[in-house]
């Protein structure tokens, strides 16, 4: 290695170690919005549609990027780890509450806190729906609880990975259930209706109904249930698992973040800006063909929520991995 | 005949003012980020994503998947100028691709590469059009055996593929297995080798590493010579490929594109192991394998087809069954699902403007493609006139800004510039660098769809046997196994023979 060769390493050293932030009042330039997800997932589904109007309510239009890595750890860590000025936020979803707790009983250092996060307000929930391929022999919810009763470790359930939240949702549906179903975990969306369509796994779930819809109205997929509190208005026949009388309910919500110590006055603008987004007419006439339900919650209602899910959540992981 | 019309209908719907305008559009913004290294062809539909709100659905996706195909058309123009893949899917262009260019012959390699990206794109349209139906249900039946088989098969022919010593190629697919271990496992939820490091629990950057084995160390290589830069005085004649650079290549872009389009439909890493694939065939059928990877035509042609071929493919699972397989396919999913329109089985019947229009301006969007791209050629060749102070710091910027645009991380422009360094240590010491690559796309897929398979049989190993498919590929992975140990020994008898005749003689 000669010295012209080490003088181009030098050079790619320090780029490499030379990147910084800049920051100034608020809000005078755009803000970015951290999905921690690659594209094409569920959050951007929800977060991209409503950053196309966010200049009208914040003043400044809102730049996403995609953040993926650790099933949501890296993009949140990211967040929370930089400067409270109100322009980095993040597209925070239920892993918010999972991974934190999953790390601390399996003894790791968590990668963040919930106390690291000022939530802004809810935007969305995205409930599921629980399905078997069109050709499966079981036409109701019942009738696979009963046959699963009766083969323990017989069948197969996909999630979108271990301690991802549909793992952890499946976990719940066994207990109250009292079955026994085997677990394969997959990668997300994709390959678990692939694995239902093409009969690699007897059981799984998809998200309602952007990624149900199109199945069932080509009848590839039977809907068994719906993960929601009530039924969903576009497939009222389909009941929910608790008017089934399994106790399992279980949403994906997408609620924007703040890093802890964003002041208060732009915690406000932000959360006022945020509802405005939310209660647009545009943002609501995009959301309703992506059939996605808006449930709007403030900022400070969301954090109420949130203490008293994570604790719930929090009691129901420790059993789960007790086990 | 009824497929005819549909098209013709397509061609109708595509051929509207605004759609060309659209398709032209998206081509070009495909070509630029194939060009650019780093930037994918997913950064670029993501960001226009927004934009499409707006637009009918035929445009929208019109435009998104003229990015899509459009970028494998710019991802061998870095490749073969300076040895950096512009696109992931790209780095097997730089073996051949590269040398041909430092023997002066940069313009056939260009055009080449255009002329089998325009011919398997072409083709794979026509794949999709007609057996769309037939393929996803094919593709259904790819479970985790099938996969895990496939995988296997795939490492047997990468075994095939190695220039030189089978045991340093080996070591570098060990190497490269290695290094794919880092970062969350998805089946277990355990972090491996991250050393409490967030930033790598999504594994190490399979392009940050690409893109330092072959585009850093390519720069750190080459300032250590002094190298006469005689390289190119391109006539226009110079530029386009011979006639006995056409007889070699039209094979190799048929067998391509048959290759791409076909991987192109099973899920994962499809561009970039099509190419692979091809380049390995490639060589076992030339008749002089040991001169690939000198500037080959053969090596630039069949992979340049393989990976544009395999974006028709990847448009099936997406298309006709509504499952993307790909993070690209996907945002291109949400484009049409926010105008209401569902991908899947339904689309054909439901929305058949969609459906036709995009198949027909695929095909005008490849020629665009092919018109946009040849008349570049002239252009990038020029680039290798640029005094080479002044044009490597300025790859090395593109190298930085490009691995920095896709995650978005500082580690990831660490990985490159460390894997740069690994990849000049490794060409001084006569290592092939190709295999890590290739290992860490194939590794974790293979380990993933092996222990699925073994979650779905309760771990017994038969059931990659009782599966049809997964046994007739690992049956064929055999045979080419025992196929070439047959071949060995018996070289080796005749050389044994030979030396004892010599004795007793």
């Amino acid at each position: 290695m000669n010295r012209r060769t080490l003088t181009i390493l030098g050079v790619i050293f320090a780029v490499s170690s030379s990147f910084v932030m800049d920051g100034a009042a608020y809000p005078t330039k755009p803000i970015t919005l951290v999905v921690p997800f690659p594209p094409g997932g569920g959050a951007d589904t929800v977060g991209r549609p409503l950053t196309s109007v966010a200049h009208q309510h914040l003043g400044q239009p809102v730049i996403v990027i995609n953040k993926g890595g650790g099933s949501g750890a890296v993009g949140a860590q990211f967040v929370a780890a930089s400067r409270p000025d109100g322009y980095t936020i993040l597209h925070g979803l239920n892993p918010l509450t999972e991974l934190p707790q999953v790390d601390q009983m399996l003894g790791r250092t968590p990668a963040f806190k919930k106390e690291q996060f000022i939530p802004l307000g809810q935007i969305a929930v995205t409930p599921f729906a629980v399905i078997v391929n069109a050709e499966s022999r079981w036409k109701t919810f019942q009738e696979f609880v009963a046959e699963a009763r009766q083969k323990p470790d017989e069948f197969q359930y996909a999630s979108a990975g271990v301690y991802s939240t549909t793992h952890f949702m499946w976990e719940m549906i066994l207990k109250s259930t009292n079955t026994k179903i085997r677990h394969m975990p997959t990668t997300g969306g994709g390959p678990i209706m692939m694995a239902i369509l093409g009969k690699h796994v007897d059981i799984s779930h998809c998200v309602m109904p952007a990624v149900c819809g199109p199945q069932v109205e080509a009848r590839k997929i039977r809907l068994l249930a719906v993960t929601s509190e009530k039924r969903l208005p576009a497939y009222p026949d389909v009941p929910t698992l608790k008017e089934l009388g399994y106790d399992v309910t279980h949403s994906i919500w997408h609620a924007w973040m703040a890093p802890a110590g964003t002041p208060p006055d732009v915690v406000a603008k932000l959360r006022q800006g945020l509802k405005g987004m939310v209660e647009d007419e545009a943002f609501k006439a995009l959301m309703a063909k992506l059939g996605e339900r808006i449930q709007y919650m403030s900022g400070e209602d969301f954090e109420k929520w949130w203490e008293q899910d994570y604790q719930k959540v929090g009691a129901l992981l420790r059993q789960l991995i007790k086990k | 005949m009824d497929t005819v019309q549909s098209l013709l209908y397509g061609f109708s719907v595509s051929l509207t003012a605004t759609n060309l305008m659209y398709c032209a559009l998206g081509v070009f913004l495909g070509t630029i980020v194939g060009v650019l290294p780093g930037i994918g062809p997913l950064g670029g539909i993501t960001i226009l994503l927004p934009t499409t709100f707006g637009m009918e659905p035929v445009s929208a996706i019109i435009m998104l998947a003229g990015i899509y195909y459009g970028a494998m058309y710019g991802g061998s123009t870095t490749s073969i100028l300076v040895n950096i893949p512009g696109e992931a899917a790209s780095v097997v262009t730089c073996f051949d691709g590269y040398q041909m260019a430092r023997q002066g012959r940069a313009g056939p390699a260009l055009s080449i590469a255009a002329f089998a990206s325009y011919i398997a794109g072409t083709l794979s349209v026509l794949g999709l059009m007609l057996l769309a139906p037939t393929l996803a249900r094919l593709a259904l039946r790819f479970g985790p055996p099938e996969q895990f088989a496939l995988m296997v098969l795939g490492l047997v022919i990468l075994a095939y593929m190695g220039t030189g010593s089978v045991l340093k190629a080996l070591m570098m697919i060990v190497l490269g297995l290695t290094v794919a271990m880092v970062g969350i496992d998805h089946l277990s939820g355990f972090t491996r080798f991250t050393h409490g490091r967030v930033e790598l629990g999504d594994g190490v950057s399979f392009l940050a590493v690409a893109m330092g084995l072959f585009g850093v160390a390519e720069i750190l290589v080459n300032v250590e010579q002094k190298v006469v830069q005689d390289i190119i005085k391109p006539k226009l004649s110079t530029l386009l490929p011979t006639r006995e650079d056409w007889k070699r290549s039209i094979g190799p872009i048929l067998r391509g594109s048959g290759v791409g389009f076909v991987i192109g439909i099973l899920p994962g890493a499809a561009h970039i192991i099509s190419t692979f694939v091809s380049y390995a065939m490639e060589k076992r059928l030339s008749r002089h394998p040991e001169e690939f990877g000198t500037g080959r035509i053969e090596g630039v042609a069949g992979p340049e087809a393989a990976n544009n071929a395999a974006t028709g493919g990847a448009m099936i699972p997406f298309l006709a069954l509504g499952i993307p397989s790909s993070a690209a396919t996907a945002t291109m999913m949400v484009a049409l699902l926010i105008h209401g329109v569902k991908p899947g089985p339904m689309l054909m019947e439901q929305r058949p403007e969609v459906f036709w229009g995009l198949i027909a301006s695929m095909y005008i969007g490849n020629v665009m493609l092919l018109i946009l791209n040849l008349p570049l050629v002239g252009l990038f060749v020029n680039l290798l006139r640029v005094p080479q102070h002044t044009l490597f710091p300025f790859i090395l910027l593109i190298c930085f800004v490009g691995v920095y645009s896709v995650g978005l991380s500082t580690t990831d422009l660490w990985i490159m510039a460390i894997s740069g360094v690994a990849g000049y240590l490794l060409r001084k010491v006569g290592f092939d660098p190709a295999s890590i690559v290739l290992a860490m796309v194939l590794g974790p897929m293979m380990e993933q769809a092996l222990r699925q398979g073994l979650m779905m049989s309760k771990g017994e190993f038969g059931i990659f046997l009782s599966r049809p498919i997964s046994a007739a590929m690992l049956a064929v992975a055999v045979l080419l196994l025992v196929a070439h140990l047959i071949t060995v020994l018996r070289r080796a008898h005749a050389r044994r023979e030979a030396t004892t005749q010599e004795a007793t003689a």
